[in-house]
């Protein structure tokens, strides 16, 4: 079985073996040594990686990771072959489509793109205005726009659908 | 020996959070009673549980509870509390609330109404610090409105020029003007803001300074006229004029310098007939310090202080309040560093809401933590997003920016996203460690995460879920036995690797 992850847009693989109470990964070419122990309730992890010490924790939201280490708090997508494979055969059946959502609370004061376009990997759909920040939301990837969910002016919570986005090759 | 007995009794403090318990924790050491004020939601805050006696006084919106000045008064009456203090924020720099404490024979932890008034309007704070003699940033103190008079006044001192409302504050009602055909528009801008920020529409002109550090003067004042400071705190790093890490000493200051800043601080607060502990704020650029406002209370950013003089500020300050006389100010040692811990992403600065599940907190050598985190603790919408305060101490900057370093990455808080991330990045910039750094220092530093924490982050994350998948595969009845107890389970279910 392997894992894989994704971080700030470098993708990673990894494939665990036992090797007594060490993993050994093999990832993206090199080799490593894990020792690992879980601390109290199994989010708090002490990783020994190749003898350095990280004092990991790793909490599983939405799917995805949050790692705190070294001071810095990381989010991780993380999947394993099966979920790889289930979330390309869902892709394929929705045809590409998904939902890009508000990751914050906030009032539209943009919508930079209507039905039908085309648009590229991270181009801005609509700008939200949050604590009196504008914040640009962008595509999570190439696709042509299905719907547009709302309109300049209006207000909008954390997980709205702002826009569906679908496969770039299905024309309307 | 018998210790000294308290200055006053029973202590009211107007405040919650962080500040409220760094009251408490003087007060009674000084052995005063304090009595807490909380609202509906703060029911379970620290403050409330720790003081000696804790009186609701209302919903969870400030309006309605801690900045309503009649039930913070009516809480002390109630309890019949002989001081008040009031924190920072909230009701501190009230002047009709110093004024009400006064009336009902209750001593406010603070200055007099009129100090407040006069530091509380920036036109008027102007006029008394050029009348004290503290240089001010070249500009007019008077509110224009001819614009003839406006463009000849900015010609005059200078372009690039601000716009600054007068009864400003907080960032809002300021423009920065860089050639006169921007003037007018920015003019009408500024005026707007200020009267929808303020309900005060009155601004005035003043020299914009270049690549200025945020440098501030404690000082603090007795009723007997004594005035002492206790030198500099340096504030530059900062967002939108939020502060997000402060030093103590300012590398750019030299003794001279230092001297002339604080005298000058003395003389302003002499001039007002101030009492209590304040700070006095200077732009610093280029080895001209002008004077900024002076804020009548004690500052977030005061234990730098405390540690660089070994002074006690808050208990200077009830003190002072009693009547005793200032203490002499020691010579200043060492190097101080605070971090603030606000609960917000780390990259958008939003306000990061939820319930804190887990702490871990650094400690060691030179490190205080004057914060109200506890695990439960529920980060509400209603009140300031800083959780509280990391400081640490060392024998100089360098060691210093080390500790700082090594306490955040110590530091660790689930639920909620906090803004430690960035003070990180502040300490690892070239910029921060060699000291050469202005206001504008969090909008240059690079803020991505270091590569090499990427990668342990994701390697991190695919062994949990490995580790998961084999948790979850494992016989699920072993460990469950009658007989077992609950050490030799928890023990188990360890080795096990099970999640609860």
């Amino acid at each position: 079985m392997k894992y894989y992850t994704r971080v700030g847009g470098t993708e990673r693989e990894y494939e665990f073996a036992h090797d007594g109470d060490a993993l050994v990964v093999q990832s993206n070419g090199t080799t490593c040594r894990v020792v690992r122990t879980q601390i109290g309730d199994g989010t708090v992890f002490s990783l020994l990686i190749d003898d350095r010490a990280y004092d990991c924790l790793v909490d599983f939201v939405d799917g995805k990771a949050v790692v705190q280490v070294l001071g810095e708090r990381v989010e991780v997508e993380v999947e394993d072959d099966r979920e790889r494979a289930a979330r390309a055969v869902s892709a394929a059946k929705s045809g590409g489509k998904r939902t890009v959502e508000a990751a914050m609370p906030g009032v539209v004061v943009s919508v930079d793109v209507a039905e039908g376009d085309l648009v590229e990997d991270g181009q801005t759909l609509v700008v939200l205005d949050a604590m009196k920040m504008q914040n640009p939301i962008g595509a999570d990837g190439a696709g042509r726009v299905e719907r547009v969910h709302v309109k300049v002016g209006e207000t909008v919570s954390s997980g709205d659908p702002l826009v569906e986005l679908g496969d770039p090759e299905s024309g309307e | 020996m018998t210790p000294p007995s308290p200055p006053f009794r029973r202590l009211l403090i107007a405040n919650r959070g962080e500040i409220a318990l760094r009251v408490m924790a003087t007060a009674r050491e000084m052995g005063i009673e304090t009595v807490a004020v909380f609202s509906e939601v703060d029911r379970n805050a620290l403050h409330a549980r720790r003081a000696d006696r804790a009186i609701c006084v209302g919903p969870a919106s400030p309006s309605e509870s801690y900045l309503v000045p009649e039930k913070i008064l009516e809480a002390a009456r109630a309890t019949e509390c002989d001081a008040l203090h009031p924190g920072y924020g909230f009701l501190s720099e009230n002047a009709d609330f110093s004024d009400a404490c006064a009336a009902a024979g209750i001593t406010f932890v603070g200055p007099s109404a009129s100090a407040i008034k006069t530091m509380g309007d920036k036109v008027e704070a102007r006029r008394a610090a050029l009348a004290a003699g503290v240089p001010l940033v070249p500009g007019d103190d008077r509110s224009i409105d001819d614009p003839a008079e406006l463009a000849a006044k900015a010609e005059e001192i200078g372009y690039p020029v601000m716009l600054k409302a007068a009864a400003g504050g907080g960032g809002k009602g300021i423009r920065i003007v860089n050639e006169e055909g921007e003037l007018a528009s920015a003019y009408q801008l500024a005026r707007n803001e200020a009267e929808a920020s303020f309900g005060d529409g009155r601004v005035y002109l003043e020299k914009f300074v270049t690549r200025p550090r945020h440098v501030e003067i404690q000082i603090m004042a007795d009723k007997h006229g004594k005035v002492v400071h206790y030198g500099e705190r340096e504030c530059s790093v900062q967002r939108r004029h939020q502060k997000l890490v402060e030093e103590s000493p300012c590398v750019a200051l030299t003794p001279e310098l230092r001297a002339q800043m604080g005298d000058a601080a003395c003389a302003l607060a002499s001039a007002v007939g101030y009492v209590g502990a304040g700070t006095v704020e200077f732009l610093y650029s280029e080895g001209e310090f002008y004077f900024l406002e002076m804020n009548t209370r004690l500052q977030v950013e005061h234990p730098i202080t405390e540690m660089c003089y070994g002074v006690d500020l808050v208990r200077e300050q009830l003190r002072v309040a009693a009547g005793h006389p200032a203490s002499h100010a020691s010579e200043p040692q060492g190097h101080a560093i605070e971090i603030r811990v606000n609960a917000e992403d780390p990259d958008t600065f939003f306000p990061s809401l939820g319930t804190i599940t887990r702490l871990a907190v650094p400690g060691g050598p030179g490190v205080r933590l004057d914060a109200s985190l506890f695990v439960g603790q529920e980060i509400t919408p209603y009140y300031d997003s800083m959780l509280g305060k990391l400081i640490v101490y060392a024998a100089d900057r360098e060691r210093a920016i080390e500790r700082a370093r090594r306490c955040v990455r110590e530091f660790r808080i689930v639920g909620v996203s906090t803004s430690l991330p960035v003070a990180l990045r502040v300490f690892e910039s070239e910029e921060f460690r060699e000291g050469d750094y202005d206001t504008g220092i969090l909008e240059r530093i690079d803020r991505s995460v270091p590569e090499s924490t990427l990668e342990v982050a994701g390697l991190a994350a695919a062994v949990a879920k490995f580790h998961r998948s084999e948790t979850f595969s494992a016989p699920a009845s072993e460990g469950r036995g009658h007989g077992v107890t609950p050490w030799v389970l928890v023990d188990r279910v360890a080795r096990l690797g099970g999640r609860r």
